[in-house]
């Protein structure tokens, strides 16, 4: 029994056809494509689709650490020194707001910052093993990921597109 | 489809369904049968409601023309739908100024200070004065805005005809927008001092009016997410609504939660450091101390704190379903907001102003709902000017890419 091919591969030699080739996937609720071009993407990043940035997390969980760390600094300093507070109590917790908000954003910009840079110079984003040179020269290239059955539709919704050879990885 | 053709099928789109404008014309039934009989049973409480309800959709109409102001000044070329969204809040302004003119005739039933006069604040506090200030303040504001819309309908007016927009139309249009927002700021905290801050004469913020003109601005947002994700289809204009333009949408209702709650604290921590008898009551009354605490500290979470959270969501923010349901929730945070900042001026036992005037409130929500749909009916729902500001800079772009 032959088992479904889970991957098609379209390359383009013109970036109108490829744009219409991303948005027909678009318009047909498929989600699970990558794009490959000899320049830059931007253009279409609106047809691509949505995808979790791992920077995104860290930087979040990095801010909220930023918040309890800088929070609990606020109380042990005003507790441990004998601060002039005016007649307020030395642990308030509304001016304490202030240092908060700042390790909030201090710790998710720097760790942020951090892990983009190991992200990128540990190549996340290697491409695939089989990819296409020509997606370096001088044609576009869209590689779905087929779900049983939708191989035939997915081939002929790019062949429609103007794409110049599609065909199963 | 040429984009002519598609304005052509665009024009007139809106079918208001019998079913929205019985509700509607339901609701401003309502709506004046409670101020019928408030006004007979407990006039000042009355006068309160009408004035909350006031602050709340002037606050949403002047918001949301204040957003078409803005994306014209930073000539925002993914917004022609949306401004013309926001345009059709001007319909809502004649209704506005006919409750300025009762509750500015009414004044006395209102404002605590011309019973007992605050001898420190004579010349800024006295009814003529008041009444002058807030009428031309308003008036001059409105004026600016419908010619604002006016020249961006004659605009597309000559699109229709075939014309070009020119670069004349464009400076108008940037020179009108200019004008609105240096007055908005002004005129819309002079309302701030006065509908709000009078109410408790003796308290004094300088923060309060920039909160308040922005606040404005968060709720006149809040408004247009919700107007554009109900009535992209209807108005045949999904084209020019899609997942981006809401992503943007959310990332500025976001920036417009981390922006309020940064002024809200900066006037709260200054009050609370001072902790100054004329300044720390308001505080103590709304946020710390009585039945009003528990509404002060709900409407922040409500308005501010969770869209801040939510919207942290690029998914959430990229599909309009979800994406509007987070903006009513603001929206209820804000006129929550509003409830308290004029309810724990009149009552402060209790937090539950006379009831039966509280369906007013419907029926300026019905009134809106048919005012700005009759503008959209008769309107296109593109505004040519900003869809040519788009053609100039692809224009621009293809030239700098060349």
């Amino acid at each position: 029994m032959r088992i479904e091919p889970d991957r098609v591969r379209a390359r383009y030699d013109d970036f109108n056809n490829f744009r219409r080739g991303l948005l027909a996937l678009k318009h047909a609720h498929i989600h699970s494509y990558h794009a490959f071009g000899p320049t830059n993407l931007v253009d279409v990043d609106e047809l691509m689709p949505v995808r979790f940035s791992p920077v995104r997390g860290f930087a979040i969980f990095a801010g909220f650490i930023g918040l309890v760390m800088f929070w609990v600094m606020c109380i042990t300093t005003s507790d441990i020194y004998s601060l002039v507070v005016g007649g307020k109590p030395p642990i308030s917790n509304v001016p304490f707001v202030i240092p908060a908000y700042e390790g909030t954003i201090l710790s998710a910009a720097v760790i942020g910052f951090a892990v983009a840079l190991v992200i990128a110079a540990i190549g996340f984003h290697q491409p695939p093993a089989d990819y296409d040179p020509h997606f370096s020269e001088d044609s576009y290239g869209v590689e779905v990921l087929c779900r049983l059955g939708e191989r035939t539709h997915i081939m002929d919704l790019l062949r429609n597109t103007g794409a110049v050879e599609v065909h199963e990885v | 489809m040429r984009y002519s053709a598609h304005l052509r099928a665009v024009d007139d789109n809106l079918k208001l369904s019998a079913w929205v404008v019985l509700i509607s014309v339901a609701l401003i039934l309502i709506g004046a049968a409670g101020l019928a009989v408030g006004f007979a049973l407990s006039a000042h409480e009355t006068w309160a409601w009408l004035l909350i309800d006031f602050v709340i959709f002037s606050g949403i109409a002047n918001g949301m023309l204040a957003w078409a102001v803005a994306f014209r000044i930073g000539q925002a070329r993914w917004t022609p739908a949306i401004n013309r969204i926001a345009h059709s809040a001007i319909a809502f302004i004649p209704f506005l100024a006919v409750v300025l003119i009762a509750l500015l005739a009414g004044v006395a039933g209102w404002v605590p200070w011309i019973a007992h006069p605050v001898r420190t604040k004579l010349t800024w506090l006295n009814w003529p004065a008041f009444v002058t200030r807030d009428f031309l303040s308003l008036a001059v504001l409105w004026i600016l805005f419908f010619i604002l819309v006016r020249w961006s309908l004659n605009a597309d007016e000559k699109a229709r005809r075939g014309e070009d927009i020119t670069e004349s139309d464009h400076h108008r249009l940037n020179s009108i927008a200019l004008a609105c927002a240096m007055i908005y700021s002004i005129s819309v905290t002079i309302i701030g001092w006065d509908f709000i801050m009078s109410l408790a004469p003796r308290w004094v913020s300088t923060m309060f009016g920039p909160y308040y003109f922005t606040s404005d601005m968060y709720a006149g947002l809040m408004v247009i997410i919700i107007m554009s994700a109900w009535l992209a289809k209807p108005l045949g204009v999904e084209e020019f609504l899609q997942s981006q333009q809401f992503k943007d949408l959310g990332n500025l209702m976001l920036g417009m939660s981390l922006l309020l709650m940064g002024f809200f604290y900066a006037q709260y921590v200054t009050i609370w450091y001072e902790n100054l008898p004329d300044e720390s009551p308001f505080l103590i009354i709304r946020y710390l101390r009585g039945p009003w605490s528990y509404i002060g500290w709900a409407a922040f979470i409500i308005e501010y704190g969770a869209p801040f959270l939510l919207l942290q969501s690029r998914y959430l923010k990229m599909h309009r379903n979800l994406l509007w349901p987070v903006a009513a929730l603001g929206l209820a945070g804000f006129a929550l907001e509003r409830y308290l900042l004029i309810g724990a001026s009149i009552i402060q036992t209790r937090t539950l102003l006379f009831p039966a005037a509280l369906p007013a409130i419907f029926g300026f929500a019905g009134v809106f709902t048919l005012l700005v749909s009759a503008f959209l009916k008769r309107y296109s729902p593109i505004s040519k000017a900003d869809e040519a500001l788009r053609k100039v800079y692809r224009e621009i772009e293809k030239v700098e890419t060349f």
